[in-house]
C-alpha cells in the first residue's frame, strides 16, 4: 500500500530527471539585492557630477544607502575600490545633512524615505530607488529607478530630477535605460 | 500518563528552544556566506551590458516590503503561487505560516487563522484589491466562489492577529488580501491549460492585454474549470452515520467559469483610476448528511461585482485614495435560495504630520440579505433564515499616525470606530512599537482590540417543520407555526484583546527569521458592553517561527513551525481546549533551480490530530501529513511545462468540517500545466 502510495511521486520524479538531459545551457544568475548592488557600482562610473561636489580632485565617490540595508556587510566590502579616479566610500546616512554628503545614494524601502527623496530633490546626489512592479510604468520616485521585467532587471531614468540635481549621465546608461521619463511629457 | 504527557511537551518545547537558539547563532554568526560574497565579486567585474542579461534567481523585494511591518506578515509574491503548484487561492494559503487550510470536500476548503477548522467559524476578513469578499451571512469566505485565475495575482498580504486601524471589522484573526496585477504590467495574450486528475480534471486560463487611447491598459481575463471528486472517510473521521466505503468516490466536485476585466488609467496630474468587473459562476456538488441518510445537493452560485479605485499623489507625499465597490451574489441549492449585495466606498488620506505620517479614513458598507425556500421541500427541518430579507448599514472611520520616537524607534497609534444599525458603536484602538536596533534586525509589539460583530446567521438562522419532539434537539427560542427560530436578534458580539510580540531578523540575502508571540483573549458581550451571561469567552495563545536560507541563488530553503494553543468556556463553566485547533504545524519548502532552464519544488506538511465532540461521539481529525512535488520545464521567459503532483504521500485523512456534509479526504493528484505567452 505505502509503495502504491509512493508510485506518482516516483513517476513524477522520473519523468523529471528524464527530461533533464533536454536542457539549454545555464545562463548567469543572481540575487536580486546582488545585482542592484553590481548596477550601482556600474553607475558610479557614468556619472558626471557638478565640480563643487568633490572638495578635491583625490576626494573620495560616497556610496550611502539610507534606510533598510539589503546588502549590510557585502557593501563594505566595496570601500576602497577606485571608480573614474575616486576612491569608493561607504556610509549610511541618518540624516538629510549627512545624506547631502553622498553622491550616490540608493533607497529600497522608498515609502519610509520619501522625505528624504524630497529633500535632496536639488542636491547633487544620483538617487537610485527600487521601484515596485505595480509601479514600473510610473515615473522613478528618484532619478534612477530599478524596473523589474519578468526575470531581467533594468532601470528608468527621471530626467526631470535628474535636471534638478545638475547631474550628466552617459549616453550609454540613458541608451540602456528601460525607460526615460521627463515630467508630464510622453514617456 | 500526566507526567508522560509532561515530559513530550518538554521535549518538544526543547527542540523548538534549541531549533530557535541555533537560528540566531547561525543568523547571527554568517551576516554574508563565502557564496554569496564570490557571486558580488563576479558581478562587480560584468559590464552594464553583461549585467542586463544575468537573470533575477530570488526576487527579494516582496520579502523586504513586509520586513519593517510591526505585525505578522507574511507575503506571497507571483512566482511562489507558479511554484506551489496550486490552482486554488485558499490552497495557496497553505504556504503561510501560522494559517490552516483543511479540505472539506473536493470544492470547499477553510482557511483559519489562530481558529479552529471549522467552515462557518472564520473571523478573518478578505479582500480581492481593497473589496471585502467575505460574506457578512456568517462572517466567513466561501473559498470555492473565490475563482480568479492565479495567473493574474501579483501577490497575497497575509496579517495574522489583528489587523489595526485601517482594516475594517472582521480582522480579527487575520487579513487576507489579494492584489491583482496592474493592466500595465502585462502585454499581450497569456494562457494556460491544465489537465490532471484527483483534485482537477482540468483548468483553463486566458488573459489578454492591450491598450486603450494613451493612458489606458485593459485586461480581460477568462477561466473555467472542472474539479474532480474526493473519496469518503473513515468512519472515525466522518461527520455522519450513514458510512461509506472509506476511500470509495464522493458525489461532490464542481465546475466553474469566471470572466474579468481590469482597467489602469493614469489620469495625469497624479490621478490613477482602476476599475475591475468581474462575471462567475459555479456549480458545485454536495452530499447532505441528514438523519435520514444522505441526499445529493447542487449548489449554483453565481455572482457580478464592480469596483473602482482612484488615486492621486498629493504635493507634500500625501496621498488620497477613494475605493468603491458593487457586488451581487445569489447561491441557491436544494435548501436555500440566498441573495446578497454589498455595497462599499471608503475614502482614505494619508499625509506627513507632526515628523510623522498621519493616515485617516471614512467609509460605509450596505448589506442586503434575502433568503427564500426553495417551493419543494426536500427536507424536514431545513435550515433558514428570519426575516426573509435584511439589511444592514455601516460606518466606519479610522484614524492613525505613524511616529519616529527615535532613529530607532517607531510608535503607531489609532483607532477604527464603527457603527452598524445592528451592530451597534465600537472603538477599536490598536497601538504598535517597531524598534530598530541595527538595520537588519527588528522587534516588535502591539496591543489590539478589535470586535467580531455576529453575524446575519447567528441573529436570523431558524429551521422550518421542526417536529415538537425535536424543539429541544434544535434549541429552539421560539416556534411558530413549525418554524423554529435558533437565532438572537440580540446576539453578542466578541470584543478581543490582543497582546503580540515579534522578532524578524535578516543577513543580507542568505539567512532570514520571523517570529511572532501572541495571546487573545475573547470575550462575548451583549450589545450594552457588559460580558454576555452564557459563554464568557476563550483564550489562544501561540507561537509561529519561520526561517529562511539561501544558501545559493538557485536554492532556497524555508521551514515555519506553528504552536497554538487555546481554551474556551462552555456553557457550564468548563474550560476546555478549544475544538479542531491544529495545535502543531509544521512546514518545509524547497525551491531548487538546478539548471536555468528547470524548477524542481517540494513542500511537506505536518500537522497535530484534532478533535470535536459530536453528541457522544467524538470526530477525529488524524495527524496531517502532506508532500506536495512540482517539476517545470521553463521553455522560453513565457513558456513554462510543469508537472504537479499534490498530496504525493496520499494517505491524508479528514483536514476540516462542515457539520450536515458528507465531508471528504484530499487524493493524490496529479497536475499537468502548459502556460504560455504570445
Amino acid at each position: 500500500m505505502a509503495r502504491a502510495a509512493r508510485r506518482p511521486a516516483v513517476l513524477a520524479l522520473a519523468c523529471a530527471l528524464a527530461l533533464l538531459p533536454l536542457r539549454a545551457p545555464a545562463q548567469a544568475q543572481a540575487d536580486e539585492a546582488a545585482l542592484k548592488l553590481a548596477y550601482l557600482y556600474n553607475f558610479a562610473q557614468f556619472v558626471s557630477w557638478p565640480a563643487e561636489s568633490f572638495a578635491e580632485a583625490q576626494a573620495p565617490l560616497v556610496l550611502c544607502v539610507a534606510g533598510r540595508d539589503p546588502w549590510g556587510p557585502m557593501l563594505d566590502r566595496l570601500g576602497g575600490r577606485v571608480v573614474a579616479g575616486h576612491t569608493l566610500r561607504v556610509a549610511r546616512p541618518r540624516g538629510v545633512s549627512e545624506a547631502r554628503g553622498c553622491h550616490l545614494l540608493y533607497v529600497d524601502d522608498v515609502a519610509g524615505q520619501a522625505w528624504l527623496l524630497a529633500a535632496l530633490a536639488e542636491a547633487p546626489v544620483l538617487t537610485v530607488a527600487s521601484q515596485a512592479d505595480a509601479e514600473a510604468a510610473a515615473p522613478p520616485p528618484a532619478t534612477i529607478g530599478f524596473v523589474r521585467r519578468g526575470e531581467r532587471l533594468g532601470w528608468a531614468v527621471n530626467l526631470e530630477l535628474l535636471r534638478k540635481a545638475r547631474l550628466k549621465l552617459s549616453s550609454k546608461l540613458l541608451e540602456m535605460a528601460v525607460r526615460l521619463h521627463d515630467g508630464e511629457r510622453a514617456p | 500518563m500526566r507526567i508522560d504527557d509532561a515530559n513530550a511537551r518538554r521535549r518538544r518545547g526543547g527542540r523548538i528552544g534549541r531549533l530557535l537558539a541555533g537560528a540566531m547563532v547561525l543568523a547571527l554568526a554568517s551576516p554574508a556566506s563565502a557564496q554569496t560574497v564570490s557571486q558580488i565579486d563576479q558581478l562587480l567585474a560584468l559590464d552594464l551590458t553583461a549585467l542586463l542579461r544575468v537573470r533575477v534567481t530570488l526576487p527579494s523585494r516582496v520579502a523586504e516590503e513586509a520586513f519593517a511591518v510591526p505585525a505578522a506578515v507574511f507575503v506571497i509574491g507571483a512566482d511562489e503561487i507558479r511554484r506551489s503548484g496550486h490552482r486554488r487561492l485558499a490552497d495557496v494559503l497553505r504556504l503561510v505560516p501560522g494559517l490552516h487550510v483543511g479540505q472539506i470536500d473536493s470544492g470547499k476548503r477553510v482557511v483559519s487563522a489562530r481558529n479552529g477548522m471549522l467552515r462557518f467559524s472564520s473571523t478573518m476578513l478578505v479582500m480581492v484589491d481593497g473589496r471585502h469578499v467575505y460574506t457578512p451571512l456568517y462572517g466567513g469566505v466561501r473559498w470555492e466562489q473565490l475563482d480568479l485565475p492565479l495567473e493574474t495575482i501579483e501577490r497575497i498580504e497575509i496579517v495574522r492577529g489583528p489587523g489595526g486601524a485601517l482594516w475594517g471589522a472582521n480582522a480579527v484573526d487575520g487579513i487576507v488580501h489579494v492584489i491583482t496585477r496592474p493592466a500595465a504590467a502585462d502585454d499581450g495574450t497569456q494562457g494556460a491549460l491544465a489537465l490532471g486528475s484527483g483534485e482537477l480534471r482540468g483548468d483553463a486560463v486566458l488573459a489578454r492585454s492591450g491598450r486603450l487611447g494613451a493612458g489606458t491598459q485593459w485586461r480581460l481575463q477568462l477561466r473555467g474549470y472542472e474539479s474532480d471528486r474526493g473519496s469518503h472517510l473513515p468512519a472515525a473521521q466522518s461527520t455522519h452515520r450513514d458510512r461509506r466505503v472509506p476511500g470509495s468516490e464522493a458525489g461532490d466536485g464542481g465546475r466553474a467559469i469566471h470572466a474579468g476585466l481590469r482597467s489602469d488609467s493614469r489620469l495625469g496630474d497624479g490621478h490613477t483610476l482602476a476599475t475591475h468587473w468581474a462575471l462567475s459562476h459555479q456549480g458545485i456538488d454536495e452530499e447532505r448528511a441528514l438523519a435520514r441518510g444522505v441526499l445529493p445537493n447542487h449548489i449554483s452560485a453565481g455572482q457580478a461585482s464592480a469596483g473602482a479605485d482612484w488615486q492621486r499623489a498629493l504635493a507634500g507625499g500625501g496621498a488620497l485614495r477613494l475605493q468603491a465597490g458593487l457586488s451581487h451574489r445569489r447561491t441557491a441549492d436544494d435548501i436555500l435560495d440566498e441573495r446578497e449585495t454589498l455595497l462599499d466606498a471608503d475614502l482614505q488620506h494619508t499625509a506627513p504630520a507632526i515628523g510623522g505620517a498621519l493616515a485617516w479614513g471614512l467609509g460605509a458598507r450596505h448589506y442586503r440579505s434575502a433568503s427564500t425556500l426553495p417551493a419543494a421541500r426536500p427536507c424536514v427541518a431545513c435550515f433558514t433564515l428570519l426575516p426573509e430579507v435584511a439589511t444592514d448599514t455601516t460606518v466606519h472611520g479610522f484614524v492613525q499616525q505613524q511616529q519616529p520616537l527615535s532613529e530607532m524607534l517607531r510608535l503607531t497609534l489609532g483607532s477604527k470606530f464603527e457603527r452598524s444599525r445592528r451592530g451597534g458603536f465600537h472603538v477599536q484602538p490598536t497601538l504598535r512599537l517597531a524598534w530598530t536596533p541595527v538595520a537588519d534586525q527588528l522587534l516588535w509589539a502591539a496591543l489590539t482590540s478589535p470586535v467580531r460583530n455576529a453575524t446575519r446567521s447567528e441573529r436570523d438562522q431558524a429551521f422550518v417543520d421542526v417536529a415538537p419532539a425535536d424543539v429541544a434537539l434544535f434549541g429552539c427560542r421560539s416556534v411558530v407555526q413549525g418554524v423554529c427560530a435558533v437565532g438572537n436578534a440580540q446576539a453578542p458580539y466578541w470584543r478581543v484583546r490582543s497582546a503580540e510580540a515579534g522578532w524578524r531578523l535578516r543577513a543580507g540575502v542568505t539567512w532570514g527569521v520571523d517570529l511572532a508571540l501572541f495571546d487573545n483573549r475573547y470575550d462575548m458581550r451583549n450589545a450594552a458592553g457588559s460580558a454576555a451571561t452564557a459563554v464568557s469567552g476563550s483564550r489562544l495563545h501561540g507561537a509561529e517561527l519561520t526561517l529562511r536560507w539561501n544558501p545559493l541563488p538557485q536554492l532556497r530553503l524555508a521551514a515555519d513551525l506553528t504552536r497554538h494553543r487555546g481554551s474556551e468556556r462552555t456553557l457550564a463553566g468548563l474550560r476546555r481546549p478549544v475544538t479542531l485547533l491544529p495545535e502543531d504545524r509544521a512546514h518545509v519548502g524547497v525551491r531548487w533551480q538546478p539548471a536555468g532552464h528547470w524548477r524542481l519544488d517540494a513542500d511537506l506538511y505536518t500537522a497535530s490530530a484534532m478533535s470535536r465532540p459530536a453528541g457522544a461521539a467524538t470526530i477525529t481529525l488524524p495527524r496531517q501529513r502532506r508532500l506536495d512535488l512540482r517539476a517545470a520545464w521553463r521553455a522560453a521567459p513565457a513558456t513554462e511545462l510543469a508537472l504537479g503532483v499534490t498530496n504525493a504521500r496520499g494517505d491524508g485523512g479528514a483536514e476540516a468540517v462542515e457539520l450536515n456534509k458528507v465531508n471528504t479526504a484530499p487524493r493524490r493528484a496529479a497536475l499537468l500545466t502548459l502556460t504560455h505567452g504570445f
